[in-house]
């Protein structure tokens, strides 16, 4: 009786496009925009004096 | 050319070339694309002339207002539509005639190209006629005319409905195929696919609010995060090329030589390094921002960057040790380097590849790199060294990769002949000579501190002047004849294709193939010492060039702060 091989995990891994596809996505969106998004919003307003100043007014 | 029928609709035809069972409804996706991708390019080209002759200050072509209006045309003629087009027409073909599957939604894949098409007539007609002076970035608050944005949003709607395409049918192939691994090329493409969801996804974050926006729906556009999320759509567009061109030279490996790479689970580990790691390196382009932190930008910029520079590493190494596995085979063995002696240079998608690895390598991704990292690109960050590194990736590395395959896709996915194939074998050489001598003197300009997108530097009736170094008058003139040649270059590669693909003898078969396809080298399973030695000396020689250039920049960089 024989047995179908079964591949190895990392080829599942990279054969996984799906997979693939959810890692790229997340990796990028928690690393580079939901952060940076954070660091911006957290970004005070710039004082009203500072803002006056340079707008000449 | 056989054809085979599928419930009475004739689906298939058997390449008569390649054996391919292609499927006739993705093949005339993919042709109108990649006739879109060549019309892009054309514009791109004119564009870049008109470009080349302004900025060389000598000539100083055009008047202000055109100068800002053919740049805007320029970046995004040359950077999106040339490119992601030709990437579809790649995506549609590869994904059916190279898996020998069938086209999951052919509806999908037309609606997806008339989109597509739509938003880049809207785009360069708004462009034409001034309503979007706002150049390739259109940071808010520029504010261009609504059917600018909307153009975009179609454009990139429609290239997202085809990549649905490309995954659809890969899940097709699977069903047919359990337990299969992709060929490496497809693998490569898939790689740029996933990558392509990302940057279209971000584009539709930031342009529908900014189509508000210039409606006036939504009052206000923070310039902070139209910055950050504008760049998840700028540079990971150019990432999609990165994968697709390395795709493209295994292609062109296995085509001119019959070359395949030593170790597929490394090339395709390197494509998975892309995916996670390349497109956080946006954050290079906010990093003299200040809203976001030095900790945000050196993660993105250094740790995970790094992974994605050591992917490009690896496929360095892999393709040009591929044609050496393959050289060496054919009884090349002499020496270092009599494979590459011996190699089939007249043949113009092998110079056009071995150029296109040259240049993307030694010029596009040092410079890359040294513009990546938070120190050093405080130096060039803003000059004219920034275009200069796109020179050498996205214009020598996947331009000149694109238009070496191409010569394989007139026969095989247009079926007509090659015209004017004699000139052919010139065309690589002229275009990536110019290309080269453009990006290096750019790089150059920059370092003296010119700066980019800047009609005139010398300021010419201001308030005040600015007399730069008298050498970069030298650097000025390389400058011009490295764009002339590169432009000359690429319209006789347009001549080529366009009368080729409309006016072109058909392709009967076989016996007029012009350009030549290698028989397959047959790999070993396993290797015993230095396979590639060659290519491992030329490695080494890469990776000399890299320190050499990272430290002069660190060297120039402490030569503007004194350091105690």
């Amino acid at each position: 009786m024989s047995e179908e091989k079964k591949a190895p995990f990392l080829q599942l891994v990279f054969d996984d496009f799906i997979l693939l596809l959810f890692l790229g996505v997340a990796i990028y969106a928690v690393s580079y925009l939901i952060w940076g998004l954070i660091e911006i919003a957290w970004t005070p307003p710039i004082p009203d004096e500072i803002k006056e100043a340079l707008l000449g007014r | 050319m056989a054809v085979a029928t599928h419930g009475g609709e004739q689906w298939f035809r058997t390449c008569d070339v390649t054996g391919f069972k292609v499927d006739v409804r993705a093949e005339r996706i993919a042709k109108v694309n990649a006739v879109m991708a060549v019309v892009s390019f054309l514009i791109a080209v004119i564009a870049a002339l008109l470009l080349v002759l302004t900025r060389w200050q000598i000539i100083h072509l055009l008047p202000v207002d055109w100068y800002y209006r053919v740049l805007t045309l320029h970046g995004l003629d040359a950077l999106v539509f040339w490119i992601i087009f030709f990437e579809l027409a790649a995506l549609v073909f590869g994904s059916t005639a190279f898996l020998n599957t069938r086209m999951s939604s052919p509806f999908v894949g037309w609606t997806g190209t008339a989109l597509a098409i739509l938003g880049f007539l809207m785009v360069n007609y708004m462009i034409l006629t001034g309503n979007a002076d706002v150049l390739m970035t259109s940071y808010a608050p520029l504010k261009a005319h609504p059917l600018f944005y909307l153009g975009m949003i179609l454009f990139a709607v429609g290239a997202l409905l085809i990549v649905s395409t490309f995954f659809a049918n890969l899940m097709i192939w699977r069903r047919e195929n359990p337990g299969q691994s992709l060929p490496l090329f497809v693998y490569g493409l898939m790689a740029a696919a996933i990558i392509a969801v990302i940057t279209i996804v971000s584009g539709a974050i930031i342009y529908i609010p900014t189509f508000l926006w210039s409606l006036g729906i939504i009052k206000d556009i923070d310039p902070a995060v139209y910055k950050l999320v504008w760049w998840g759509l700028g540079h990971p567009s150019q990432q999609i090329n990165v994968s697709a061109h390395v795709a493209v030279w295994y292609l062109l490996a296995f085509l001119t030589v019959g070359g395949q790479s030593i170790n597929e689970k490394i090339s395709r580990f390197a494509f998975i390094l892309y995916i996670v790691a390349i497109n956080v390196a946006s954050a290079h382009h906010l990093l003299v921002d200040p809203a976001v932190s030095p900790v945000w930008k050196v993660w993105n910029t250094s740790y995970v960057m790094y992974l994605a520079v050591f992917a490009s590493m690896i496929h360095a190494f892999a393709v040009p040790s591929a044609i050496e596995v393959a050289q060496r085979k054919r009884g090349y063995t002499k020496g270092l380097f009599e494979w590459l002696k011996r190699a089939p240079w007249g043949n113009p998608a092998f110079s056009g590849l071995m150029l296109s690895m040259i240049i993307f390598g030694f010029i596009g991704g040092i410079t890359g790199v040294v513009n990546g990292m938070e120190q050093t690109n405080i130096i060039a960050h803003n000059t004219l060294s920034v275009p200069g590194h796109f020179k050498g990736a996205v214009v020598g590395g996947t331009a000149l990769a694109f238009m070496s395959v191409t010569y394989y896709l007139i026969p095989l996915l247009f079926r007509k002949k090659i015209a004017f194939y004699g000139v052919a074998k010139y065309v690589p050489w002229i275009f990536g000579i110019g290309v080269a001598i453009l990006a290096v003197s750019m790089y150059i300009l920059g370092a003296f501190g010119i700066p980019r997108r800047h009609w005139d530097i010398t300021f010419s009736g201001g308030p005040f002047t600015f007399t730069y170094n008298p050498v970069t008058d030298f650097f000025w003139a390389l400058f011009g004849i490295g764009g002339l040649l590169a432009v000359v270059g690429a319209l006789i590669w347009i001549v080529q294709v366009v009368v080729s693909v409309f006016f072109g003898q058909p392709f009967r078969g076989p016996q007029d193939l012009q350009i030549p396809i290698a028989e397959p080298v047959q790999m070993d399973e396993e290797h015993k010492g230095f396979a590639a030695p060659g290519t491992f000396v030329l490695v080494l020689l890469f990776i000399v060039a890299f320190i050499i250039f990272v430290a002069l920049n660190y060297g120039w960089l402490s030569a503007m702060w004194e350091v105690r």
